[in-house]
C-alpha cells in the first residue's frame, strides 16, 4: 500500500466522546441557560431566533406550495402530460409535489432535481424549502441560488405561519395511490411511474373542498384557524 | 463557558443591582422526557458536531445551545410532525453552521466558506472508510480523490457517511439520531458509496451492512 494510506491509517481515531462528568456538567450548564432566559429573557441574538423560525416554517411553505400547484385544473393537465411524456418538466414538478404530499420526499427530490435541471425555478425553490426544513443549509443555499438565477418566475406567496396542514387522510390516500404505481429503478433510485389509472384515482384527491380551503390560506381569516404553535 | 457567551452578559443584564438582588431565582427542572432524550442522544450529537467542526469545545457549545432551544420549546417539539429526533437534528445542523460562521462575523465571505468547509469530517470519514474497505481501495494511488468525492456528496448522504464511518453507528442508530427511517439511511449510504465509487473509478462492492 502506498505511503499516504499508511500515514493516514496510522492516526489515532479522533475522540469527541463526552465523559460522564462532562455529560453532567453540560446538563447543568443547559439548566443554568434556561433559568437565565426564564429570568432575564432571551440572551441569543434575534438573528438566531429568525434562522430557527425560518427552518421551522419551511415544511409548511413546501406543503402549501405543493397544494397550490396541484389545486387547480392545470395541475391535473400537467400530470396527464407527464404520463404521456416522462420528460415533461412541468409534469415532473407537479408529480414531485404530489409525491411530497404523499410523504415520499426522497423520490420527490429526484423529480424536482430533474425539473430544476431544466431551469424550472419553482422546482429549485421546492428543493430549497425541502433542504431548509431538514437543516441542510449548504444544499438549501445551492438550490435557492439556482431558483434566483433562473429567468423563470416563482408564483408563490408564503402562507402565514398559522397555515393549516394537509389533512392526514388526504396524504394517506395519495400515498396509497402512489404505492400502486409501477416501479422502475433509475441510477439506483426506485421511481414510481404515473399512469392514466393513477390520474383517475387521484382525481378526487387533488382538490377536495377541505384541502382547497386549507391550502389557500390567504383567503382564510386567521380567526377561522386554531393556532398550532406559539412561534 | 466560552468567552463569547460571557461577553454577552453585561449587555443583556441592564437591570439595576437592587432589582437583581430582589430576584429569588426561577425553579426549573428539565422535563423527564427531555432528560431521557438528552441521555440517549447527547453523546452522538457532540461527536457529530465535533467531527464537523474539528473542535470538542465548540461542539459542546453547539449542543448546549441545542438543548437550551429544545428546553424552551419542548412542549411544541413533542408535537412536531417530523418527530423530536428530526427536529433536534435539523436544529443541531443549523447550530453547527452558526458556530462555524461565528469567528467570521465581520467577514461574510469567510463565514460562508467556514460554514461550507467539510474538510475535517471528510478526512475522518475517509480514513475510517479506507480502514473498513482496505482491500477494495488498495489500488488507489492516493486518498485525495476520496476526500474530494466525499466533500461533493449531497449533505444528507454526507451526514450518513460521517455517522456511519467516522462515528461507527449502525443504520438503526443513524436513523434514530437523524429522525429518519432505517431504510432511508441504507438508501443514502448505498447512493453515497455508488457516487464515491463512480468518482474514483473503482468497484466498492455490495453494501457492508452485515458488519454491523
Amino acid at each position: 500500500m502506498p505511503a499516504p494510506f499508511d500515514d493516514l491509517l496510522g492516526h489515532a481515531p479522533s475522540c469527541y466522546t463526552l465523559t460522564d462528568d462532562e455529560l453532567a456538567d453540560l446538563r447543568q450548564e443547559i439548566t443554568r441557560d434556561v433559568v437565565t432566559e426564564l429570568m432575564f429573557g432571551a440572551q441569543r441574538p434575534a438573528r438566531d431566533v429568525r434562522r430557527a423560525g425560518k427552518a421551522d416554517r419551511a415544511s409548511t411553505y413546501l406543503r402549501s406550495l405543493s397544494c397550490r400547484l396541484l389545486d387547480n385544473d392545470s395541475g391535473h393537465d400537467h400530470l396527464a402530460r407527464l404520463v404521456d411524456d416522462l420528460t415533461d418538466v412541468e409534469g415532473a414538478l407537479h408529480f414531485a409535489c404530489l409525491l411530497s404530499l404523499a410523504q415520499e420526499p426522497e423520490e420527490a427530490m429526484w423529480w424536482w432535481q430533474f425539473a430544476a435541471g431544466a431551469e424550472n425555478a419553482t422546482a429549485a425553490y421546492c428543493l430549497y424549502l425541502l433542504h431548509l426544513s431538514r437543516g441542510e443549509l449548504r444544499d438549501a443555499e445551492h438550490w435557492v441560488s439556482q431558483a434566483l438565477a433562473s429567468d423563470d418566475r416563482i408564483d408563490f406567496i408564503p402562507p402565514p405561519s398559522w397555515a393549516h396542514q394537509l389533512p392526514e387522510a388526504h396524504s394517506t390516500n395519495l400515498g396509497e395511490a402512489v404505492k400502486r404505481l409501477k416501479v422502475v429503478e433509475v441510477a439506483g433510485v426506485q421511481l414510481h411511474l404515473p399512469d392514466h389509472r393513477f390520474l383517475e384515482q387521484i382525481g378526487d384527491h387533488l382538490a377536495p373542498a377541505d384541502s382547497r380551503r386549507s391550502c389557500d390560506s390567504a383567503r382564510r381569516s386567521p380567526a377561522d384557524l386554531p393556532r398550532r404553535r406559539r412561534w | 463557558m466560552t468567552s463569547t457567551e460571557d461577553s454577552d452578559r453585561p449587555d443583556t443584564l441592564p437591570a439595576p443591582i437592587e432589582d437583581l438582588s430582589a430576584l429569588h431565582g426561577v425553579p426549573y427542572e428539565m422535563p423527564s422526557a427531555l432528560d431521557a432524550f438528552y441521555r440517549i442522544y447527547v453523546r452522538a450529537q457532540v461527536r457529530y458536531a465535533g467531527t464537523i467542526l474539528g473542535d470538542k469545545e465548540a461542539a459542546k457549545t453547539v449542543v448546549r445551545r441545542l438543548y437550551h432551544h429544545l428546553a424552551m420549546n419542548w412542549a411544541a417539539v413533542q408535537l412536531e410532525e417530523c418527530g423530536a429526533e428530526a427536529y433536534a437534528w435539523r436544529n443541531l445542523k443549523r447550530l453547527v453552521d452558526d458556530q462555524a460562521r461565528e469567528p467570521f462575523a465581520e467577514d461574510p465571505l469567510a463565514a460562508v466558506l467556514a460554514a461550507r468547509d467539510r474538510t475535517h469530517a471528510a478526512h475522518e470519514a475517509a480514513r475510517e472508510m479506507l480502514r473498513a474497505m482496505r482491500s477494495r481501495m488498495a489500488d488507489l494511488d492516493s486518498p485525495a480523490g476520496l476526500y474530494t468525492a466525499m466533500s461533493s456528496l449531497p449533505e444528507r448522504q454526507f451526514d450518513v457517511i460521517v455517522l456511519h464511518y467516522a462515528l461507527g453507528y449502525c443504520s438503526q442508530q443513524v436513523a434514530h439520531i437523524m429522525g429518519i427511517h432505517p431504510s432511508t439511511v441504507r438508501t443514502h449510504r448505498r447512493l453515497a458509496r455508488e457516487r464515491i465509487a463512480a468518482r474514483l473509478g473503482i468497484d466498492l462492492g455490495d453494501d457492508d451492512e452485515e458488519k454491523e
